[in-house]
C-alpha cells in the first residue's frame, strides 16, 4: 500500500468515527450524516480500489480516477458552502428578528421612567 | 405641529454625542424621537432616556439597517405619519429636518433623500469621498438605474405609506443602497435634499466606507 492510501484511508475512518459520534450527540441530521457517509466511504473504496476509480471515471468520460474524485469533490464542496451560507443568513435573519421583537417589546419611554422613578422616591 | 413625525436614531456606542443630539432635535420642532441602542456596552440608552428620547435596546449588535427597520416598526406602530432617518454622531443638524420633510408635507415626494452632493457645503474626506462614495454612486446606477447624487447618506425623510411599503432585510451597511432599490423597485417618489454633514476632524469614514462597498458586494453575492 502507498503512503497516500493509508493517510487517506485514516482520514476517511475517523471521518465516519466522527459523523456517528455527531449522530450519536443528534448535533447533526440523518439525512447529512447520510450523504457525508456515502462520500467518505466512497474515498475509502477509491483508496483501497484505484482501480475502480478509474473504470468508472473511464465509463463517465473522465481519463483518472482521481480527477473524477476531485470533481466530484468539488462539486460537493461547492454545494455544502452554498447551503452554509444560506444557513447562516437565516439564522441572522431570526436572531435579527429575536432582537428586534425584545427591543420593541421593552420600550424605554421617557415619561414613564421618570413617573417610575418618582415612585420609588416616595 | 400637526403630523406625527417620528425621527429614528440608530446608535451603536455614541453616548459621547446622542444626548446633544436628541435634545438638538427636540428644540428644533415637536417630534417624537425613538433611539435605538443596538448592543452597546456604553451608555448609549441612558443618556438617550435622559435627553428624552423613547429607547429601544436591541441586546446584541445587528447593525445599522435592523436597528433602522426596529425604529420603523416601532414608529409605524405608534402613529407615525412621517419618518426620519438621522445619525446619532452628530454630524447631522437638526435644522435640516424641516427641510427634508417640506417636500413631503406638500406631496412633491413620498421620500426626501439627503445628498451631499448637490452643493459644496459639506467637506468630505476625499479618500471616502473618491474611493467609497462616488463608486457606490455608479454602482447604484449601474445596478438599480437610479440617478441619485448620493447614495450613502444616513438622512431622509419618508411618509407613512412609503417606509411600510420598504423591506429593509439587509441588516447591516447597505441597507442604504437596499433603500434605494427598495424605492426604484416599488416606484416610491422621492426626491433629493442638499444637506450639510460634518466632517470632524479625525480622519473618520474611511473603514467604514470599506464596510459598506464590502456588505453591498457580499449582499448581491450571496442574497440576490
Ligand atoms: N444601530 C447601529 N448603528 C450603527 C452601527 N454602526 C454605526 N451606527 C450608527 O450609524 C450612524 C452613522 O454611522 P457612521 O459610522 O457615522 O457612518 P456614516 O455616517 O455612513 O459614515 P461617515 O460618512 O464616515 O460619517 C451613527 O448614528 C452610528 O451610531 C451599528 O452597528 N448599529
Ligand atoms: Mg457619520
Amino acid at each position: 500500500m502507498l503512503p497516500v492510501q493509508i493517510l487517506l484511508l485514516a482520514f476517511a475512518f475517523f471521518a465516519l468515527l466522527r459523523i456517528g459520534m455527531q449522530l450519536r450527540r443528534k448535533v447533526c441530521t440523518r439525512s447529512d450524516a447520510f450523504v457525508w457517509t456515502v462520500v467518505w466511504l466512497g474515498v475509502a473504496v477509491v483508496s483501497l480500489l484505484p482501480n475502480a476509480a478509474t473504470w468508472v471515471a473511464n465509463s463517465v468520460g473522465v481519463g483518472r480516477g482521481s480527477d473524477l474524485v476531485l470533481y466530484i469533490g468539488a462539486l460537493v464542496l461547492f454545494s455544502a458552502v452554498f447551503r452554509a451560507f444560506a444557513r447562516l443568513h437565516e439564522l441572522e435573519k431570526t436572531l435579527t428578528e429575536l432582537v428586534r421583537k425584545q427591543a420593541i417589546e421593552h420600550p424605554k419611554i421617557p415619561d414613564q421612567e421618570e413617573r417610575s422613578k418618582s415612585k420609588k422616591v416616595l | 405641529m400637526e403630523h406625527t413625525v417620528w425621527i429614528i436614531i440608530p446608535a451603536y456606542h455614541e453616548a459621547k454625542t446622542i444626548g446633544a443630539v436628541v435634545r438638538s432635535i427636540r428644540r428644533s420642532g415637536e417630534y417624537r424621537i425613538v433611539v435605538v441602542d443596538d448592543g452597546s456596552t456604553d451608555a448609549t440608552s441612558r443618556v438617550a432616556l435622559r435627553a428624552g428620547a423613547h429607547v429601544l435596546v436591541h441586546v446584541v449588535n445587528r447593525g445599522q439597517g435592523a436597528a433602522l427597520a426596529t425604529g420603523t416598526a416601532y414608529a409605524l406602530a405608534h402613529a407615525a405619519e412621517y419618518l426620519v432617518h438621522f445619525d446619532a454622531d452628530g454630524q447631522h443638524a437638526a435644522e435640516t429636518i424641516n427641510v427634508l420633510l417640506e417636500p413631503l408635507f406638500k406631496g412633491k415626494a413620498e421620500v426626501a433623500l439627503g445628498s451631499r452632493f448637490l452643493d459644496n457645503s459639506t467637506n468630505l474626506p476625499p479618500l471616502k469621498k473618491w474611493l467609497i462614495l462616488k463608486p457606490a454612486i455608479l454602482f447604484t446606477r449601474l445596478f438599480s438605474g437610479m440617478k441619485v447624487t448620493d447614495t450613502h447618506n444616513g438622512l431622509r425623510a419618508l411618509t407613512r405609506h412609503a417606509a411600510g411599503r420598504m423591506v429593509l432585510a439587509h441588516d447591516r451597511m447597505a441597507h442604504a443602497s437596499e433603500i434605494l432599490d427598495e424605492i426604484s423597485a416599488k416606484h416610491i417618489s422621492y426626491t433629493e435634499v442638499p444637506v450639510t454633514v460634518t466632517y470632524h476632524t479625525r480622519g473618520q469614514g474611511f473603514l467604514q466606507g470599506c464596510a459598506i462597498i464590502k456588505d453591498l458586494f457580499l449582499h448581491k453575492l450571496f442574497y440576490p
